[in-house]
């Protein structure tokens, strides 16, 4: 609608523009868009649960060569990383933008009222902020945020992690002190209704055909008798020793375990046939390792020897690593971490996240750096507060009370809880 | 201790068919026989759980044998605690059913007291388990008054507008119950993550559906307080919340694999092996 006047069209292009600005906003506060919005979220986040995201998709592709094509269809479609995928963060974007208007609507709506009503309101209001400080913290995450790993041998010193590869200098030092593996011992304490668990010494007889199944307790004696046919034999069997990480100490000699994890589970055995003896170890994950240095005992009963690690498994209880912060050569915190358990220093946490089950004396550590997170969990805190005012501090209506019936005609935003 | 948690069955058995006849005699005495009944089965339970608490020497919420027990126990106690049985009695029985339900199933799977990995010794684990699961609780009841409402609503002119209007309320007051602590819930888990792995929120299939449930109920509250609806379509988002509830507690856990895996599939080994097999 063009005028001769400039002025005139100016001020009808302001209207225009402040009437499309304020439809914009009518439309990204209204509940059907963010209703919308939340809808096709929810989609999203069901796909990708049910399609392989990121690294699942090289699992999904050892198992299934066929579906190359199809994954990489999938990947271009940005299906294979939803959670990252520019539309999904464009659809967060578009929630955050909505959420912003009805916080501002509800603003507005809360001056106005009285009572519970306005109480209700102004929870909403904190309910939909609060909300918005989850994704701000989010943003800030995805911005600022860093994140990696950090392997550790004890005594080292490092002061840089590794993130996708490559490395990331800190600003001070890590020293690990000290690595520790804590194991649930094979008698299973928890256990309320105990079960036959641990080890079993399997003792077979080759001429008999008779097996006993002793436990690998040392000290304890026991004497096997097999039948008459074909000819009747007694043998005391002993357990004298047992292992769970067998290894030969190179500079003693002597056997030791190396470790509390089963990783070469070994017993030493005593087999006694009147005065004869003989000992030898015998090794549970090596069965035909038993070596058959069979002293005089052992060859004339002809027997086979196999030990059975049955259970544990040994289940880990805990791992925790003893770290140092240096900065230069001062000391500037000490701390044992552990799952659960981080170490925080100059806006980095480190994170006891593995370990080297071959080698206890290392650790691995995550490193990360999140500044959002004060403000998730403002957030939170917010959210809480805040829906506890919508629907208990504030409730609508109080049970037995009658409903006043202009709670529930559409659109009547004065009124209404959320 | 086996005891205990069979006389929680019972209890919950017997207040099924007591609430039953209750519902036939529409006498108020049976009724209040019932609600006795569900008390001592929450009762019972509470000192089940409790001596397992003390046995273990943590919270007996960590896999799905004391989950359903939790369940169980949670959906009698919301039940009490709201006062729902002021308005529709017959939620009571559809309570005392699904009690059962969650107790015969839970009794399928092993009661063993097993040691806990690393990242779930925590504190958090009492808080973020207990909380979901009250929420749970809250939305079972919702999805049985939705039901009812669907349920009565086809029946047609048989029953008054204030059985119907009760069931609409019961329903909203229960998903804001259950909306407000499966918030508590998240945000707990989200909290414990960030302390045991460094990131709150890691789109693991589990949490990836907590939030989709979350977000169905909240169409669900907007829908109802704002827009105002009611009846049959608030009845229907009720339903379709509670079932994404049932796959983020159970469907998850037996289709999806992510942090949660502890957790167990939702049959028991020996009943997956003795099916699937």
């Amino acid at each position: 609608m063009a005028t001769d006047d400039p002025k005139a069209d100016k001020q009808t292009m302001n209207q225009r523009r402040r009437g499309s600005a304020e439809r914009l906003f009518v439309l990204l506060a209204s509940v059907p868009f963010a209703a919308l919005v939340v809808a096709a979220i929810a989609i999203a986040c069901i796909v990708g649960t049910l399609l392989p995201q990121g690294e699942e998709v090289v699992q999904y592709l050892k198992k299934n060569p066929d579906a190359v094509q199809r994954m990489e269809l999938l990947g271009f479609l940005g299906l294979t990383h939803v959670y990252s995928s520019a539309w999904f963060i464009a659809l967060l974007g578009l929630l955050a933008m909505s959420l912003a208007a009805c916080t501002f609507r509800r603003l507005r709506a809360a001056a106005d009222r009285t009572g519970r009503a306005r109480g209700r309101a102004v929870g909403s209001v904190i309910t939909h902020i609060s909300l918005l400080l989850v994704l701000a913290g989010g943003v800030i995450r995805g911005i600022w945020g860093e994140r990696g790993e950090m392997p550790l041998r004890e005594g080292e010193t490092k002061s840089s992690f590794i993130v996708q590869g490559q490395p990331v200098e800190l600003p001070f030092s890590i020293r690990l002190l000290n690595f520790e593996l804590e194991t649930y011992g094979p008698q299973d304490e928890w256990n309320l209704r105990p079960r036959i668990v641990g080890e079993q010494l399997v003792v077979r007889s080759r001429l008999a055909g008779t097996e006993w199944k002793l436990p690998v307790e040392p000290g304890i004696a026991h004497e096997l008798t097999t039948a008459e046919q074909p000819a009747r034999q007694v043998v005391i069997v002993k357990v004298l020793r047992k292992v769970a990480d067998f290894v030969i100490d190179m500079e003693t000699r002597e056997v030791k375990s190396r470790s509390e994890l089963p990783r070469n589970p070994a017993v030493l055995v005593e087999m006694s046939h009147h005065s004869r003896t003989n000992r030898q170890w015998l090794f549970s994950r090596h069965p035909d390792f038993d070596m058959h240095d069979t002293g005089e005992a052992a060859r004339v009963l002809d027997m086979r020897y196999v030990v059975e690690v049955t259970s544990p498994k040994t289940t880990i209880k805990d791992y925790k690593s003893t770290l140092q912060v240096l900065e230069g050569k001062n000391v500037m915190a000490e701390k044992t971490i552990e799952v659960n358990l981080p170490l925080s220093y100059a806006g980095y946490t480190f994170y006891q996240s593995g370990f080297n089950p071959q080698d206890l004396k290392w650790t691995s550590l995550q490193v990360v750096k999140d500044p959002g997170v004060p403000i998730v969990y403002a957030g939170f805190v917010l959210m809480i507060v805040g829906l506890a005012a919508v629907f208990y501090l504030y409730p609508q209506d109080r049970p037995g009370a009658p409903r006043p019936e202009s709670v529930s005609k559409p659109g009547n935003i004065h009124d209404a809880a959320f | 201790m086996t005891l205990l948690f069979n006389i929680a069955f019972a209890a919950y058995l017997l207040a099924l068919g007591v609430a039953v006849v209750a519902l036939l005699t529409r006498r108020r005495v049976v009724e209040i026989c019932a609600h006795g009944l569900l008390g001592a089965g929450v009762l019972a339970q509470t000192v089940y759980m409790a001596a397992r608490w003390h046995a273990a020497g943590r919270a007996p919420f960590s896999n799905m044998f004391e989950s359903l027990v939790l369940f169980a126990w949670a959906m009698v106690a919301v039940y009490l605690v709201l006062r729902i049985r002021l308005r529709v009695p017959a939620i009571g029985a559809a309570t005392a059913l699904l009690a059962v339900l969650a107790l015969a199933y839970a009794s399928a799977f092993g009661s063993d007291i097993k040691p806990l990995m690393p990242a779930l010794q925590s504190n958090w684990l009492s808080v973020h388990v207990f909380t979901c699961f009250l929420g749970y609780a809250g939305f079972a009841i919702s999805f049985v008054a939705a039901v009812g409402y669907i349920a009565v609503s086809r029946a047609g002119s048989g029953a008054g507008p204030d059985l119907i209007d009760s069931l609409d309320a019961v329903t909203a007051k229960t998903v804001a119950f259950g909306f407000l602590f499966l918030t508590v819930g998240i945000i707990t888990g989200a909290v414990w993550a960030n302390s045991a792995w460094g990131t709150y929120w890691s789109w693991d299939p589990k949490e990836t559906w907590s939030l989709i449930t979350w977000l169905i109920y909240a169409v669900y509250l907007h829908c109802r307080f704002m827009r105002g609806w009611r009846g049959k379509r608030a009845a229907w988002i009720a339903i379709v919340g509670f079932l994404s509830v049932l796959f983020t507690y159970l469907g998850v856990n037996f289709l999806l694999k992510g942090l949660h895996s502890y957790a167990g599939t939702w049959l028991s080994e020996t009943a997956f092996k003795s099916i699937f097999s």
